[in-house]
């Protein structure tokens, strides 16, 4: 029954009982069930000064009309909430917690060998299966790789390295070798590849050396490649 | 409007047009725009065995008053709350990532 608005009482009157049923009886009925939808009768749709609200538990919420946002406890001991449009979420507590741990690294690497090559070449390669990122749990590879190199012929030059992912070039650097017979310069450099693919993929290496430059003994090259879980 | 406590009725007592208006007319819509305050007529403070509550999508929270925290939802599709001299704080969710 819908609420309407209280008549005004005059002396002299004698109520019917179509007053108390439509004046009394039919707005206490519509006070009974009110929902708080702002309407005359159904309560404000300001709470104010509500000390606290106890939800009754109950399992999966339904959508809510549109532009509103149901909000209710789960049995699981949960808060939910669930905007119109959207999807049933979980409230988070301060306490809860992101996992967060390290792989065993994947590694390879190259001895002692003369670098002469202007083209890329002696490519190292560690294989390596990301875990899977698309659940909750989520990763990162982080790929390092580093040669070392000495001059051996008393000409300077630049020597480059680079990083590949699954045979594509992710990052490149270079350093400058010292002019004298015995200089040495090491080369290094990281990437990381946030939530990379589940799939067996090659992390891999490869150097070579500046045009102007004779001849280097490079005496160390390696790739590592290592999985940290972020949560 | 706000409520007046009702007197109990003894026999010989005058309903008359001033008590028909003050008791019933006024009460009633007192307890129309009722806010769960506690104080009389406006619903008790404490809200027992609610299953949800829909809130209507805002799209920013007011500061409350003293001594209280508001609560709301936000047309993003997040819920924010807002303590009395603090700022808005979204609420995360358990499926949130960093």
């Amino acid at each position: 029954m819908a609420w309407r608005t209280p008549k005004t009482w005059v002396d002299q009157e004698t109520p019917s009982a179509d007053d108390f049923n439509t004046e009394i009886r039919d707005n206490l009925n519509a006070l009974s069930t009110h929902s708080h939808g702002g309407a005359a009768g159904d309560g404000s749709t300001t709470l104010d000064s509500v000390d606290y609200i106890d939800l009754d538990e109950g399992g999966a919420l339904s959508a809510p009309a549109g532009g509103h946002t149901r909000f209710a406890a789960n049995n699981d001991g949960t808060l939910r909430y669930y905007a119109d449009g959207g999807s049933e979420k979980t409230v988070s507590d301060t306490a809860h917690s992101h996992t967060i741990a390290s792989s065993t690294e994947t590694k390879a690497s190259l001895g002692t060998t003369s670098l002469t090559s202007t083209s890329y070449t002696n490519t190292t390669t560690a294989t390596f299966t990301p875990t899977d990122s698309t659940g909750s749990a989520k990763y990162v590879t982080v790929h390092f790789g580093q040669g070392g190199y000495r001059n051996v012929t008393g000409t300077d030059g630049t020597i480059y390295i680079r990083l590949l992912k699954a045979g594509v070039q992710t990052v490149e650097v270079s350093a400058t070798i010292g002019a004298s017979v015995g200089d040495g310069v090491a080369v290094y450099t990281s990437t990381v590849y946030i939530s990379p693919t589940a799939t067996s993929t090659t992390f891999a290496i490869e150097h070579k050396k500046g045009g102007t430059h004779s001849g280097v003994s490079m005496f160390g090259l390696g790739t590592i490649a290592r999985q940290v879980r972020c949560q | 409007m706000a409520w007046a406590s009702i007197p109990k009725s003894v026999v010989g007592d005058l309903v008359d047009a001033s008590w028909m208006n003050t008791y019933v007319r006024n009460n009633l819509n007192a307890l129309s725009s009722n806010a769960h305050t506690g104080a009389g007529g406006d619903g008790s403070a404490t809200l027992s065995s609610v299953d949800n509550v829909d809130l209507d999508e805002v799209s920013a929270l007011g500061e409350p008053a003293a001594g209280h925290t508001r609560f709301g939802a936000h047309t993003d599709g997040t819920l924010r709350f807002r303590t009395n001299g603090g700022h808005e704080i979204i609420v995360a969710e358990t499926g949130h990532t960093h």
